[in-house]
């Protein structure tokens, strides 16, 4: 038995010499685009290069100006904001001792802990004279 | 501080010099290749906007193509 061939079906387009006209003028762009492609690439390869040569310019500006620093002797200006940093800092510590009531505070602490521990204290010896009340 | 006045040594003097010199050539060196990068750049900015029209030109056409396929004759 013969095989039933598909039905073949068309679809027709009209003004076939524009189509073709416009799909070459698409590809004409396409290989304007894929030149300045290749326009663009030896321009980065040198930008890349001279991002690197700068870097390596700056990193020498910098090692140069830290030698700089070796032929003059050392400032005491650092000391100097160090020591006012400190007082700054004692004073402030200072007044907010005054302030807030902390050592009363530690005070009070203190004392509750001395209470409970002759409490725990209390406690045992009531404990021990009971057993010995228990024996005798 | 900054009135109190520092003594070199003469051959010390001469390394201050040199590292002077050395690092006014390397800010010359970095400026010449900052341009030279900004120059690069520039034209690589008018490349990519030659690409850009290029690219919009494609996509006319395509569009132009696409609306020629998708109404075929009559359909």
């Amino acid at each position: 038995m013969a095989k039933e061939q598909p039905q073949e079906v068309y679809v027709g387009f009209s003004q076939t010499g524009t189509l073709r006209k416009d799909i070459l003028e698409a590809l004409k762009q396409v290989i304007h685009g894929l030149q300045t492609y290749e326009r663009l690439r030896p321009l980065r390869e040198e930008k890349s290069k001279k991002m690197n040569d700068l870097e390596v310019e700056l990193a020498k500006i910098a090692k140069l100006s830290n030698k700089l620093n070796t032929f003059f002797p050392r400032s005491r200006l650092k000391d100097i904001m160090t020591e006012q940093k400190k007082a700054e800092n004692e004073l402030k510590l200072a007044v907010k001792d005054v302030l807030s009531d902390a050592p009363i505070k530690g005070k009070v602490k203190k004392v509750a802990v001395e209470e409970k521990e002759i409490s725990a204290l209390e406690r045992e010896l009531s404990a021990i004279e009971a057993k010995l009340s228990n024996l005798g | 501080m900054g009135t109190v006045p520092i003594y070199l040594k003469i051959e010390e003097y001469k390394d201050l010099v040199a590292i002077m010199n050395a690092i006014k050539d390397s800010i010359a060196k970095a400026e010449t290749l900052i341009d030279d990068v900004n120059q690069l750049r520039d034209e690589e900015d008018k490349e990519l906007s030659g690409c850009i029209d290029l690219l919009t030109e494609v996509k006319d056409k395509i569009a132009s193509i696409d609306a020629v396929i998708l109404n075929p004759e009559g359909m």
